[in-house]
């Protein structure tokens, strides 16, 4: 199953590639065969058994004599994430569907296939594999397809990713070797095998290093402060759909590394550096928020907002608590809905106005009300307004960071966040979507207007602006629905977060145990 | 009709969902008939809901169980002779705790067990008393009403589980939200006709009305903070809801951000109380509080703490100071629906947070300050309407005061007298303001100065705001009379310093009488003037309020022409007269269901703990007269100065003293420049900061891949080419270990 989803899109990507010059067969496969890895996926997902263990389990040798092996499995942590790279891939083709290279589409279904391997690798090194191919398509995708300054975004994006994967990589290599010796076992990558010797790691010389050696590549993806630069620039010169993977999906790589990764491998340095990675995420939170605030350009200040979002996604993994895991995923899963949609709304608006420029906007919601009503609705989500997904996210990151006794003075800190993200969201709302729309003659009226209505005059603007097309309104819908549907029942994922959440944990308390003993 | 229960938040709620996809297709009539439609059935359930609940409610006070409190409290007096009838709220208070806390979550039935346990003298008569206790007297068993699923389950926590809880307190929001709500719904139908985004607002007032609904059913504090912020996002959006005026966007987002202020709160407070008390469950947390459990858990300081933190979203919501300024502004959306929501419903969700969370206030000593905030909101926005030329802006900050008696009764253990007054200044603030819109409708204008003798033109209108402005002053007999009256009275009892609150309190309603009587002159029966402070030397400042320039008001003035001033005054038709005389029947008769006349049938339905003392009709008598004496007060120094021939133009008080209050003691200004400014000049440097340090530090930090990717950008024309070099540097890596580890397997 997990194998057909990769296949898929990596199939579709050969055809699409091999198509017509105007990719109208390129555009059609990508919808294709995202929607289909959408279905299949959201089947697994429904189809999950809730008991937090490891399904849809595949595991083939791939290079046995170094412990290699094409390892790929799903639990309530990795499978939403699935979900969501078929579905994000999907609306962000239909949202670029007036691009005319075909290689565009492919490097999507391309991209669609990494992603999903990410997510489902349990071999070390298979995941590597995937990590890195998944930066050839938004290389490319910055670097072809994007604003002005795309190179330099694309490059800047290159050299922060690799620098985390060095250190990853060497980390993961020193801790495979290190198991591999101390427990007398021979080398293997299978994160099972290497979970079953969890206890061995505290004891690894160096294991500190190995700790941030991985953890620094997450974070950089997450991204958390101080490595978060490379994310304004890339989000700011990315296309519209660029934007909405990168937000959408692949900064969740981050986020679900570090609890794989991190937490399910050394769960005991997780514990000792909870204070360091706390101030981290409050810091992110903080200052993620004023720095958007400070933005004039409208894509820049979403991007940032994605550091401030962040900032609650990691401060619920450190917590260590299953409210706070379950917060993390919860609002990484929310984040990729709603900062996925705000990028989509200010690609449209932008194609639209041909600027990003906050101060150059007004009255968008007067000229396009469809595309003005999703944006708002969007906005608001992003600055965690309940209804919505991402204040679940939010309000149970925190509840369970407050749960932790050591980070729960970073939970209330991380409050104020809140309040600086209303602040300028509302600025940019009201800026950009409020007030009479660009060159028409269209008078503001008070009350009285009932009793004068007459009087005024409707001018049509719309020859202006065209509002939302079809197609666009259809790649929005999905993404506004389930962010909305997520934050009015929450318990339509919960249960598979907490599932494998609790499992996670588990070892944490296991090898606190055997430590104390 | 428990089981139809959840129907009542949801179906407004979908009639929102439906108007948003549908408006085309149902057309303007249309939307606006369905939301109607759907809050009249909603109205309909709460109203069977609430018969349902008042009947299986304890009737407190029966004279049978008024005995058994007796014989209790007789007991653990050790003998004290207290055979008096009728026995008083001290009495039963000094009851024991086991009773107090079997009372508050059982019932009389667990009192009666209780009581098995005294002696066998005491055992029989109260075994008498409990077989003569009249069953309709008893809760009935599964009261209150609970209704519970799974929402957000966490394996080895309580979760946030969604549940129903249908006691008196809810019984009564519901049933006076969705009326105040489905006359709201009935008053715009006409009053917004014509309207641009006629069924958008009629989606945003179904949405509002669902929120608010479900928030005083809901079970869990996280589930009231749910809707609380639904409500508050409506509320943004109905202040906004002339969008394209400057004004307007500029209160939306004060509005939302001071609300914030004390969300934020909310949510710390939240957090607090699941981390250390485990759970957010309501009846939990009020069985707790009543058990002592509450206390012995969270202890003192937590208790005062999260009970100051819940007490800061309330100030917020119900815009107590510091935090009352965006009620006033929130006056830029439509007359009179959103500013209703503005007065009669919404800003009532602090008052009932407060009420729901009472044990830990309570627990954490936190009433007395609540009882400060409230009384001291109440005088000080009361001084402010006197100044105000703007019909709304009058009645928004006698709604502050309100408010702020409601939380001085709260504070001062009035629970049953503050909820009795939210429920009647529902209703009479109701009236009043949608009576201001159908003023305003007819006249054309805000000012009350421009608006001429409409009491000539419009009949209907000057009886039931009349009615309104009676009840407002707490005229004898009036609905707003006897729940002023309770509220006076539980300030009173309080003792201690309270005192001075009281005396706060009773300037409060000379004022109150004052305002709303020269408004009632002015408005009415004085003829069209400019406006006394038309040309005051401040007025160039702009609104400073809102944070706009003189010359960007000028600005949208020029832009407003649909602002036209109707040559004739006239009375408003008969889809907006018909809720005016409904609710001005029940400004009357409200207040009776809490007068000795119904043998205070509100106090013995709704209370915290027991029920507070009865007034027999006798005693009500110096109520009575203290009230009268009041409202003469206020009211005849208003017509004093402004009544009869009399030019009620002239400045009265000192020129700066009006500039004082027309600038609302400068504190908006204080806020703009003290806050906003700050957040506004912290974040450019941070920008920089950004831009300028993390950015060149991260860069130096990974100067060597940064020094490559540099030479090959030079050398290699090109980052495709620095991209696959360092793949193949990354495959020289791995190829390298593998081949070591290979070695080291061997």
């Amino acid at each position: 199953m997990i194998t057909l989803l990769i296949l898929i899109p990596a199939i579709a990507a050969l055809i699409a590639a091999a198509g017509d010059n105007k990719a109208q067969l390129a555009k059609r496969v990508a919808v294709a065969a995202s929607l289909v890895c959408t279905i299949i996926s959201g089947a697994m997902y429904l189809g999950l058994n809730l008991d937090g263990s490891l399904q849809f389990l595949e595991k083939v040798p791939w290079m046995p004599q170094v412990g290699v092996s094409y390892f790929v499995a799903l639990d309530g942590i990795s499978l939403p994430f699935v979900v969501l790279t078929s579905l994000l891939t999907l609306v962000s083709v239909l949202a670029s569907w007036d691009e005319e290279k075909k290689s565009f589409f492919a490097l999507f279904l391309v991209m669609q296939s990494a992603l999903t391997g990410v997510f489902a690798s349990l071999d070390l090194i298979l995941f590597f594999v995937f990590w890195e191919v998944v930066l050839i398509p938004m290389f490319f995708i910055i670097g072809v397809w994007g604003y002005e300054n795309r190179r330099y975004a694309a490059v800047k994006f290159v050299i922060f990713s690799l620098t985390g994967s060095v250190l990853m990589l060497v980390g993961i290599l020193a801790l495979a070797f290190g198991i591999s010796s101390s427990a007398g076992i021979p080398l293997t990558f299978d994160y099972s095998i290497l979970r079953d010797h969890v206890s061995l790691v505290s004891s690894l010389p160096g294991v500190g290093l190995m700790f941030w050696g991985i953890i620094v590549a997450f974070l950089i993806k997450l991204p958390a402060f101080p490595v978060h630069t490379w994310l304004p620039h890339a989000h700011t010169e990315a296309p519209t759909a660029g934007s909405i993977m990168l937000a959408g999906v692949l900064l969740k790589m981050g986020g679900y590394g570090i609890l794989r990764f991190n937490l399910g491998l050394f769960p005991q340095q997780m514990q000792e550096f909870q204070v360091a990675l706390s101030i981290l995420a409050t810091v992110g939170v903080i200052y993620g928020a004023y720095c958007a605030m400070a933005q004039k350009d409208l894509k820049r200040m979403v991007a940032y907002s994605s550091v401030n979002h962040m900032g609650y996604v990691l401060l619920g993994i450190v917590s260590l608590t299953p409210m706070g895991i379950h917060g993390a995923v919860y609002q990484m899963v929310a984040h990729g809905l709603i900062t996925g949609l705000m990028f989509m709304m200010v690609g449209f608006l932008s194609h639209r106005t041909h600027t990003r420029e906050i101060a150059k906007m007004t009255g968008m919601y007067a000229a396009m009300p469809v595309l003005g009503a999703i944006m708002w609705a969007a906005f608001l989500g992003g600055l965690g307004l309940p209804g919505m997904a991402g204040f679940i996210g939010e309000f149970t990151a925190l509840s369970g960071a407050v749960q932790n006794p050591v980070t729960a003075p970073y939970a209330y800190i991380s409050l104020l966040g809140i309040i600086i993200t209303a602040g300028f969201i509302l600025y940019a709302i009201q800026r950009v979507l409020l007030g009479r729309a660009p060159g028409s003659d269209d008078h503001a009226h008070d009350d009285h207007a009932s009793s004068s209505s007459v009087s005024i005059v409707k001018h049509n603007t719309s020859h202006a602006f065209h509002d939302l097309s079809f197609l666009e309104i259809a790649a929005a819908v999905p993404l506004l629905v389930l962010a909305i549907v997520l934050g009015m029942y929450p318990n339509a994922l919960s249960p598979w977060i907490d599932s494998s959440a609790q499992v996670l944990l588990e070892t944490v308390k296991v090898v606190a145990l055997g430590v104390s003993r | 009709m428990v089981d139809l229960a959840i129907l009542i938040p949801v179906l407004p709620a979908l009639g929102w969902l439906i108007i948003s996809i549908f408006s085309k297709a149902l057309g303007s009539k249309g939307s606006a008939w369905l939301a109607t439609t759907l809050m009249a059935l909603s109205a309909a359930i709460a109203i069977g809901l609430f018969v349902e609940i008042s009947s299986a409610a304890p009737n407190w006070k029966a004279e049978p169980l008024e005995k058994l409190y007796d014989l209790e409290h007789h007991k653990t007096a050790g003998g004290v002779d207290h055979s008096t009838t009728t026995a008083t709220a001290g009495e039963t208070a000094n009851a024991s705790a086991t009773t107090e806390a079997a009372a508050t979550s059982e019932g009389e039935t667990a009192v009666v067990e209780s009581i098995t346990a005294l002696t066998d003298e005491a055992d029989q008569k109260a075994e008498l008393l409990r077989e003569a206790l009249p069953s309709s007297n008893r809760a009935l068993s599964g009261f209150p009403f609970v209704r519970e699923w799974s929402w957000l389950s966490i394996k080895g926590e309580a979760g946030l589980p969604f549940g129903l809880y249908l006691d008196q307190t809810a019984g009564i929001l519901i049933l006076m939200v969705s009326i105040v709500a489905f006359l709201i719904h009935l008053f715009s139908v006409g009053y917004m006709a014509g309207e641009e985004r006629y069924p958008t607002f009629f989606a945003y007032i179904n949405l509002f009305a669902a929120a608010m609904l479900a928030m005083v059913m809901a079970k869990n504090l996280f589930h009231v903070l749910l809707f609380w912020e639904i409500m508050g996002l409506m509320s943004y959006l109905l202040i906004g809801f002339f969008y394209k005026k400057k004004t307007a966007q500029q209160a939306m987002k004060k509005a939302f951000m001071t609300v914030r202020v004390g969300d934020l709160a909310f949510m710390a407070g939240l957090f607090w109380l699941y981390s250390s008390f485990k759970t957010l469950d309501i009846p939990t947390i009020l069985e707790a509080g009543a058990s002592g459990e509450l206390l012995r858990v969270l202890g003192v300081t937590a208790a005062g703490g999260i009970g100051l933190l819940l007490f800061i979203a309330a100030m917020g919501k119900s815009a107590q100071f510091p935090l009352h300024v965006w009620l006033a502004d929130a006056m830029e959306g439509p007359t009179p629906v959103s500013a209703m929501i503005h007065a009669a419903t919404m800003v009532a969700a602090g008052v009932y947070l407060v009420a729901r969370a009472y044990p830990i206030l309570e627990v954490g000593h936190v009433l007395p300050f609540v009882a400060l905030i409230g009384g001291f909101t109440a005088i000080f926005a009361a001084s402010m309407a006197p100044a105000q030329a703007d019909a709304k802006k009058i009645m928004a900050f006698s709604t502050l005061s309100q408010l702020g008696y409601m939380f001085l009764s709260l504070g001062a253990f009035g629970y049953t007298a503050a909820l009795f007054h939210l429920l009647t200044h529902a209703f009479f603030k109701a009236l009043l303001f949608l009576g201001s819109g159908s003023m305003i409708h007819g006249s054309g204008t805000q000012d009350i100065f421009e608006m001429d003798r409409l009491a000539k033109y419009q009949k209907w209108t000057l009886g039931t705001v009349w009615v309104g402005a009676l009840s407002l002053m707490g005229a004898p007999l009036f609905a707003g009379f006897w729940s002023k009256d309770e509220i006076l009275h539980a300030v009173q009892n309080a003792g201690g310093l309270y005192w001075i609150l009281w005396l706060m309190a009773v300037i409060t309603a000379i004022l109150t009488a004052f305002y709303t009587t020269r408004m009632m002159i002015i408005a009415f029966y004085k003829p069209k003037t400019a406006s006394p402070w038309a040309a005051a030397p401040w007025n160039n400042e702009g609104e400073p309020t809102l944070n706009m320039s003189r010359a960007e008001l000028e600005d949208q003035k020029a832009h407003e022409h649909g602002h036209h001033v109707s040559d004739h005054p006239h009375e408003s038709g008969p889809e907006m007269i018909i809720p005016l005389v409904l609710l001005a029947t029940m400004a009357m008769v409200m207040g009776f269901v809490g007068s000795p006349f119904a043998n205070s049938w509100f106090q013995r339905f709704v209370y915290f703990g027991e029920a507070p003392e009865l007034v027999p009709l006798g005693a009500a008598v110096p109520g009575f007269i203290l009230s009268v004496l009041l409202v003469a007060a206020g009211a005849g120094a208003s017509y004093m100065l402004y009544g009869g021939a009399r030019d009620h133009t002239k400045q009265i008080a000192p020129i700066w003293l009006t500039r004082l209050l027309q600038r609302r003691y400068f504190i908006d200004d204080f806020y703009y420049h003290g806050f906003v400014k700050l957040a506004e000049d912290i974040q450019k440097p941070l920008a920089w900061f950004d831009n300028n340090i993390v950015d060149r530090i991260v860069d130096g930090f990974g100067i060597v891949t940064g020094a490559v990717g540099d030479t090959l950008r030079r050398a290699q024309s090109g980052a495709v080419g620095l991209y696959a070099w360092l793949m193949v540097v990354g495959g020289a890596v791995i190829a390298l270990a593998f081949a070591f580890a290979q070695g080291g397997n061997k």
